[in-house]
């Protein structure tokens, strides 16, 4: 008798802050621990969390952002330094509450063969080059995301 | 007088019953005991989702029928391990809640 078919997960990410940049990859993580099959498709901002340089200094909005522990009126988080600020209280708050860092979670999806498929239609429109991502990315466009979506038992944009 | 050998019968038959509880509480606390951790994970001080990511990890490299204990302060935890064993077919033999963010699971690695 032959093992019964895994789960699948398939999400779509599409933001690229740090706050946002977490969701994806605590879910994808966990669901491979849990042996489902995951695939997440980065689109558009989303790509962010691809990029070489742009993934190792991800940031958290101050401005429009009522929902954050500390809510600063939108006046004073267009002060310059406002963004890095955010950045590193939010990043204090994680650590104080022992959560993993994202690079350390995004390696652990690479490791469990989650599959991270990169828009190419965004990198032509926001001119990414392949080489500017870390290795281990696909690329492919919408149809490559569904093969893998219409089969999927949870799918979730992010 | 047969009303009155009843009643006394169902006395005897309830001291009974009370013992046998007894002895079966006594057996389970035993085995539990007696279950032997081959390998502990310290997952403490770790947050959502690293402790179910650790396990996985931990009771991969066991062989089948070996028993992984894993230690954790994650509130989360209570309800993450037994979803995380339901879902994967694993068997969660024991969770304890020793202490206000101190938990303590027996997972035996099924397949």
């Amino acid at each position: 008798m032959s093992e019964p078919k895994p789960k699948r997960m398939a999400i779509i990410a599409s933001q690229g802050t740090l706050d946002t940049a977490y969701p994806p990859m605590i879910l994808a993580s966990t669901a491979v621990a849990m042996d489902m099959e995951v695939a997440i498709f980065f689109t558009f901002y989303g790509l962010n969390l691809l990029h070489k340089k742009k993934s190792k200094n991800l940031k958290v909005s101050p401005i429009a952002n009522p929902a954050a522990p500390m809510p600063v009126p939108n006046i004073i988080g267009m002060i310059p330094g406002m963004t890095g600020m955010a950045t590193w209280m939010m990043k204090r708050w994680m650590k104080g509450a022992n959560v993993a860092k994202f690079l350390e979670l995004r390696d652990i999806c690479f490791e469990n063969d989650v599959r991270m498929i990169g828009c190419q239609m965004t990198m032509d429109v926001m001119g990414i080059k392949e080489s500017d991502l870390i290795d281990g990315v696909e690329l492919g466009g919408a149809a490559l995301f569904l093969e893998f979506a219409k089969d999927a038992d949870i799918t979730l944009f992010m | 007088m047969n009303s009155l050998l009843t009643i006394i019968k169902k006395i005897n038959v309830g001291l009974f019953n009370h013992s046998g509880n007894i002895h079966e509480l006594q057996i389970q606390k035993e085995d539990n005991i007696m279950t032997e951790a081959y390998q502990t994970l310290d997952a403490r001080n770790l947050s959502c989702p690293m402790p179910v990511l650790k396990s996985k990890k931990a009771l991969k490299a066991l062989d089948i029928n070996q028993v992984l204990e894993i230690l954790a302060t994650d509130p989360g935890s209570m309800a993450d391990i037994p979803a995380w064993t339901r879902t994967t077919g694993q068997e969660l033999i024991s969770s304890e809640e020793l202490g206000p963010k101190d938990f303590r699971f027996l997972v035996k690695r099924l397949k």
